[in-house]
């Protein structure tokens, strides 16, 4: 495998709220390499966003991160507003799922997209306007010349995203987090967007975590996945490794629950009942075990810890699955 | 089959909009949200509405329910012409036809327990009913969705989506209504909450036989849930079949590129390319001559750009609206020589 970019080691993000404090991430511990692209699944509440938000240093105020992340060998947890400033800017960057939020409504696409250059790249205005027509059509965005100067309120759901990823471009990262980029998009502009964004990995060498609920977005762009339960990691492999042998019953259930165009409609789906714990009062035994269909006594009373169940596959479950 | 319960004819719903003008003052333009659009729904039917943001699905679910106004042809309610009707006979139809909206949590009243808003609905239509009785009926409606009776108290934002959805159907099932129209009911939620909601409406379905009218993006859900799919492009209908004709068997190439363009969860399909349709909708106040697909097609011609395509019967159950419904492309120089 090639080389480490980035090293999360125990992250843990915890909120105080009026009446406590809520646990959205536990003891997260993963790498991404360079040049590959990571997906992150699970329901929402189970911790995907705040764990990416917490290594970006973008957490609310009431939210503390703790743990150990190191980022080309720089350790970057909870660092200078100034230092993250600079990662953040240079080669580490987020594409939110709601582009109309990540944009300033007020100011043209234009010169939110030359400000990120001057900023970070001191061009001046001229160079920062080639360069980002030239990221625009890059990412597939049309007649960006003419198109420069609109408002985000002007353009389509589609287009705006292609902004936010070009926005996301500029400074060409080498790390790029991607919180649902196209849950909000018509699923033929997914499509689109998907295709680039597999290109794109292919061309760059740029490293993508993927942040997704849906398991066929996964399918199509990911070589790992994370699987995330209640603020933890319950699974983590190859992507074939989590289709094709699941080890956690929360992966399985989810991969059963996945609509698929080539299964028989008439059939029920099989259901995961019941909810998501809350993450204020978490279970001593394993989060999952209430939902869980093979849960047995000891589920109840011990946290299952991550262990590997086959090379670089790891699933918290005691329960030994046959294949 | 016996006689359908719903009949929709050449339904129009046009809006006018203003636009800038080139200098001072500003021009209307007509903006066809829906546009000649015809179908029927029999009895305990689901008929599912598949289509990209923009194709008017939203605007044919209210226009048939008359939350807004048509500008032609006819909705036909049980042999009731909907839109001759007096607004307060309208009211009293309310009774048989009712919605469940797409956002859970907006479309109830945060102001108000989760109880009373399943009851309002009988308040409105069975004012006979004692509190008490109104009660009764609200307790065993929420045990039919899944929701714990005693929560009955609770507002809205104590509740999770999921939640939320099972108290906006119960709303609109507790009136035992002949007809449900599902506006993306399950699109905001989460996948192991999607199936227990579809999960749900199959199963009321089948106990009170009410027919659903499901609009959703997303076909893999519409397979699940409904027997024959109607697919909207740009305010018009390009195709309708029932579920397994329009899987095996689409004769529109905007069907099939929406078929195509559902991620599939399975990482060894990940190399067959899907045909990824280029470029997005065009905008409905200006649609583009002949086929409204044509600047999106991938197999469009010169016909297709001279001539909008009718509606095409492929079987008695399956109507496309494409020049090539037939599959035959040889021809195609002489069809175009032929107008």
């Amino acid at each position: 495998m090639s080389a480490t970019l980035l090293k999360c080691t125990d992250l843990c993000v915890r909120f105080a709220v009026k009446d406590g404090c809520v646990h959205a991430v536990e003891n997260l511990t993963f790498e991404i390499h360079r040049g590959e692209c990571v997906g992150i699944v699970g329901e929402s509440g189970s911790g995907k966003t705040q764990s990416v938000l917490a290594i970006m240093g973008l957490l609310p105020r009431n939210g503390t991160s703790t743990g150990n992340v190191v980022y080309k060998g720089q350790s970057i947890l909870n660092a200078s507003r100034q230092v993250m400033n600079k990662i953040r800017g240079e080669s580490m960057c987020m594409i939110f799922q709601d582009a109309m939020a990540g944009l300033t409504p007020f100011m043209q696409i234009g010169d939110q997209l030359c400000e990120v250059l001057i900023e970070h790249q001191g061009l001046n205005r001229a160079d920062a306007r080639d360069r980002a027509i030239e990221v625009l059509e890059i990412v597939q965005f049309p007649q960006p010349k003419r198109r420069f100067s609109m408002y985000p309120h002007e353009l389509s759901g589609g287009m705006r995203q292609r902004i936010m990823i070009a926005l996301a471009l500029l400074c060409r990262p080498q790390l790029i987090f991607a919180d649902e980029p196209t849950t909000a998009l018509d699923i033929t502009i997914q499509a689109q967007i998907l295709e680039f964004m597999k290109g794109l990995q292919k061309h760059i060498e740029t490293s993508i975590v993927m942040i997704t609920h849906d398991l066929g977005v996964a399918a199509n762009l990911c070589d790992r996945i994370i699987v995330m339960y209640a603020g933890r990691m319950v699974e983590s492999g190859s992507v074939k490794d989590i289709f094709f042998r699941p080890q956690h019953p929360y992966t399985q259930a989810l991969l059963r629950a996945t609509p698929r165009l080539d299964a028989d409609p008439d059939e029920d789906i099989p259901l995961i009942s019941g909810r998501p714990p809350n993450l204020q009062e978490l279970p001593v035994g394993c989060a999952f075990t209430e939902r869980c269909d093979q849960a047995q006594k000891r589920c109840m009373a011990e946290r299952p810890e991550l262990s590997q169940k086959f090379d670089d596959h790891l699933a918290a479950c005691f329960v030994e699955q046959t294949k | 089959m016996n006689a359908p319960v719903l009949t929709v004819e050449n339904l129009k719903v046009h809006f006018a909009t203003k636009q800038k003008g080139a200098f001072l003052g500003s021009t209307t333009a007509m903006l066809r949200a829906v546009d000649g659009v015809s179908f029927q729904m029999h009895e305990g039917e689901t008929l599912g509405v598949v289509g990209e943001s923009g194709c008017g699905k939203s605007t044919l679910a209210r226009a048939i329910l008359q939350l807004v106004e048509q500008t032609d042809g006819r909705v036909v309610w049980l042999g009731e012409n909907l839109s001759e009707l007096q607004k307060a006979e309208m009211d009293r139809k309310r009774k048989e036809m009712q919605i469940v909206f797409q956002d859970p949590l907006s479309s109830l009243n945060p102001r108000m327990t989760i109880g009373d808003t399943i009851g309002e609905p009988l308040k409105v239509f069975q004012s006979e009913l004692d509190k008490h009785s109104r009660t009764k009926a609200v307790r065993s409606m929420m045990e039919n969705v899944g929701l714990e009776p005693d929560l009955m108290n609770r507002y809205p934002h104590e509740f999770s989506g999921g939640q939320c959805q099972r108290v906006g159907i119960a709303r609109a099932m507790i009136v035992k209504p002949k007809l449900v129209v599902c506006d993306e009911p399950v699109s905001s939620l989460d996948v192991s909450t999607q199936a227990q909601i579809v999960t749900l409406l199959k199963q009321l379905q089948r106990d009170t036989g009410t027919a659903i009218l499901f609009i959703s993006h997303d076909l893999s859900v519409v397979r699940l849930m409904c027997a024959r799919i109607l697919v909207m492009y740009l305010g018009r209908l390009v195709e309708i079949a029932d579920r397994d004709e329009l899987f095996d068997d689409s004769r529109h190439p905007y069907t099939q590129a929406l078929m195509r363009a559902v991620p599939v969860p399975d990482p060894e399909s990940r190399n067959r390319m899907p045909t990824v349709l280029t470029g997005e909708v065009p905008s409905p106040l200006d649609p583009p001559k002949g086929c409204v697909f044509n600047t999106r097609c991938p197999k469009s011609t010169r016909w297709c750009h001279k001539e909008m395509p009718s509606l095409h019967t492929v079987s008695e159950t399956h109507k496309a609206a494409c020049h090539y419904w037939d599959g035959k492309f040889e021809d195609d120089s002489d069809s175009a020589g032929k107008i």
